[in-house]
């Protein structure tokens, strides 16, 4: 089932591009959320009512330049937009992390055991890719609420979409496996008498490394969109925080007259998102020529 | 052939069987419903009769023989908030989805089939490089923020023209569904656009590439006759696949856009059925998106072994 799977169109796209520009926006936006405090020029909660609604470039009277404006609490655009770029980048890196964790260990028991092993394994992931994603994700975080753990992870939207997510990785992970398990070093290793499990690890895993790697990357980006689109709907990080789905978010029903305070967050998740998937692209044509196509 | 079909069927039936466990535990994950229902300082007696009358206190296998039975009766019991029947609600919000989602993917068709049979035939050239370009902006554009700002660009006065409505669907006459259509539809096709653009593309050099092709073109067959007729006729199949299956899959996608534009279907009715925690209404919902999906897959696996025998017997 779902042979003309998702993963598979993601994987239908070459481009051949320079990554450094793509890389320097991405190491950016990683500097921007490691510094975020040193960089920032104020504080992303720091409300100011005289401040309200001003346009990209208003000076306040203490003399704070304002490059992006502010929103209807008076708080800095461009720091909270620093500040946001945590929260995208710490729920990409841990979903990343759980579904690749997940889906690489399935697909490896479900391509080397085979047989109902496999069928089961294979049908739980049906199940997860037949889940309409964003709906299953808008409920499990309204029922579970809005939590911060050290300001910083929304657990809950971590567990969420990595939950959701495993499924891609497994199914590509197991295709593979299948390939693989046929080679003659298998076939030694286990006449050498090595356990499933070492052959798995030691034998079978090193070579699905670099297809592991272009699937983090091309799924990077799907990841941020999918958290700015559940902080966009108001689920799973409190109010207050500065997030750029939610920035968004604020922004939308006073687009006519304050545009800027959509506009900026808006461009923020585009760059970003954009740099990943060049670099991706790019990971994936260095990596792995197989999935090249024509 | 006929063992083909059945085995995925069973397995169809298999996947919808797991769907409906977790939806079903979806709506048990809050705890106790009646926390929900009741207003908060009702007594524990009429928490008790109400769980009664819900069936809550069967133990939990039970109450999930009932819902299933129950659900494949057609019966998806009663919005908690509104007191009407779900199927009544998703029977008055479904086509509006679905005219949404069916102009979006007419819109998508539109850009990504021509930009991407011109971009396999200009391979490597500059066209096939705006082409791309375009297919990674398609899937890197949050289309929340795509909407508002199409809002902004094209339906709020402040450049002197305001061509679109903001939000809701139209009422009075086809010109004014189309007209209420267009921004929300480019917004999710947009989006879906560069999917189908790169398989066009690469279905398309893949044709181009055939023996066929070179002959059509040695014998001196006009260039636009060798790309659309004998080209794209060929390359077309994966990529009316694919639309299938994307109109499938993105029946799920429209609660964004739906919310951005103020949309009156299924998406919107979902978002505002989860924050009133009326799990009735999100249960179906979920549990039809996923059948939709489960089913056109199973359409597509069959199709494709009919026309593509090795299928068969790869299996």
């Amino acid at each position: 089932m779902f042979r003309i799977g998702i993963n598979k169109l993601a994987l239908i796209r070459k481009f051949p591009v320079n990554p450094g520009i793509p890389l320097l926006i991405v190491l950016l936006c990683i500097v921007m959320a490691i510094f975020a405090p040193y960089i920032a020029p104020e504080s992303p909660t720091k409300q100011s009512l005289p401040n309200q609604f001003q346009e990209p470039g208003y000076v306040d009277k203490d003399g704070t330049k304002h490059y992006l404006g502010t929103d209807k609490f008076g708080r800095d655009n461009l720091s909270r937009i620093i500040y946001g770029a945590r929260i995208s980048l710490v729920v990409a890196v841990l979903t990343i992390i759980i579904a690749a964790f997940i889906g690489t260990l399935l697909g490896l028991v479900a391509g080397y055991y085979g047989g109902w092993v496999d069928s089961l394994l294979m049908r739980i992931t049906d199940v997860g890719l037949a889940l309409p994603l964003i709906l299953v994700a808008l409920v499990l975080a309204v029922v579970y609420g809005a939590e911060l753990i050290a300001d910083l992870i929304p657990i809950n939207v971590v567990l969420v979409i990595g939950l959701l997510l495993w499924p891609r990785f497994a199914r590509q992970i197991r295709g593979e496996t299948l390939a693989i398990k046929e080679q003659d070093y298998i076939a030694l290793a286990r006449v050498a008498g090595c356990s499933p499990m070492r052959i798995m690890i030691k034998h079978i895993f090193p070579n699905v490394i670099p297809t592991l790697l272009v699937l983090c990357t091309l799924n990077v980006g799907y990841v941020i969109l999918l958290e700015a689109s559940l902080s966009f709907l108001g689920v799973g990080v409190p109010p207050e925080t500065p997030t750029w789905g939610l920035m968004v978010s604020d922004g939308k029903g006073v687009i006519a007259t304050y545009w800027w305070i959509s506009l900026f967050p808006g461009l923020a998740i585009m760059f970003l998102v954009l740099s990943l998937n060049f670099f991706g692209d790019w990971v994936r044509d260095k990596l792995d020529p197989k999935l090249r196509q024509v | 052939m006929r063992r083909f079909i059945l085995s995925r069927i069973l397995q169809a039936i298999l996947v919808m069987l797991a769907v409906s466990v977790i939806v079903f535990f979806l709506g048990r994950l809050s705890g106790d419903p009646t926390d929900i229902l009741l207003p908060h300082d009702a007594s524990e007696e009429s928490h008790e009769r109400l769980r009664d009358h819900l069936g809550l206190d069967e133990p939990l296998h039970v109450q999930y023989w009932i819902f299933l039975t129950d659900t494949l009766q057609g019966d998806f019991g009663e919005s908690v908030k509104s007191q009407r029947p779900v199927m009544e609600l998703v029977k008055e919000k479904w086509p509006a989805t679905l005219e949404l989602t069916g102009a979006a993917i007419f819109i998508s068709l539109l850009i990504a089939l021509p930009v991407g049979v011109y971009s396999a035939v200009r391979r490597g050239g500059f066209f096939d490089f705006l082409a791309r370009l375009l297919a990674v902006f398609g899937q890197s554009i949050p289309s929340f923020w795509l909407g508002i700002m199409l809002i902004y660009i094209f339906a709020v006065p402040q450049f002197g023209w305001a061509i679109f409505p903001t939000h809701g669907r139209g009422e009075d006459g086809l010109w004014d569904h189309i007209h209420h259509l267009i921004l929300p539809a480019f917004t999710m096709g947009w989006y879906l656009s560069a999917g189908i653009m790169r398989l066009t593309r690469s279905s398309m050099l893949e044709v181009l590439d055939s023996d066929y092709v070179k002959l059509a073109r040695i014998k001196g067959v006009p260039e636009y006759k060798v790309i659309w007729k004998h080209g794209f006729k060929n390359a077309a199949l994966p990529v009316l696949t694919y639309s299938v299956m994307i109109f499938a899959l993105v029946l799920g996608g429209t609660v964004i856009t739906e919310m951005v534009f103020a949309w009156p279907g299924m998406g919107r009715m979902v978002v505002d059925a989860v924050y009133a925690r009326d799990f009735p209404v999100v249960q179906t919902t979920v549990l039809l998106l996923s059948a939709v999906f489960v089913f056109a897959n199973l359409l597509v696996d069959i199709l494709y072994s009919y026309l593509n025998p090795k299928i068969r017997i790869a299996r």
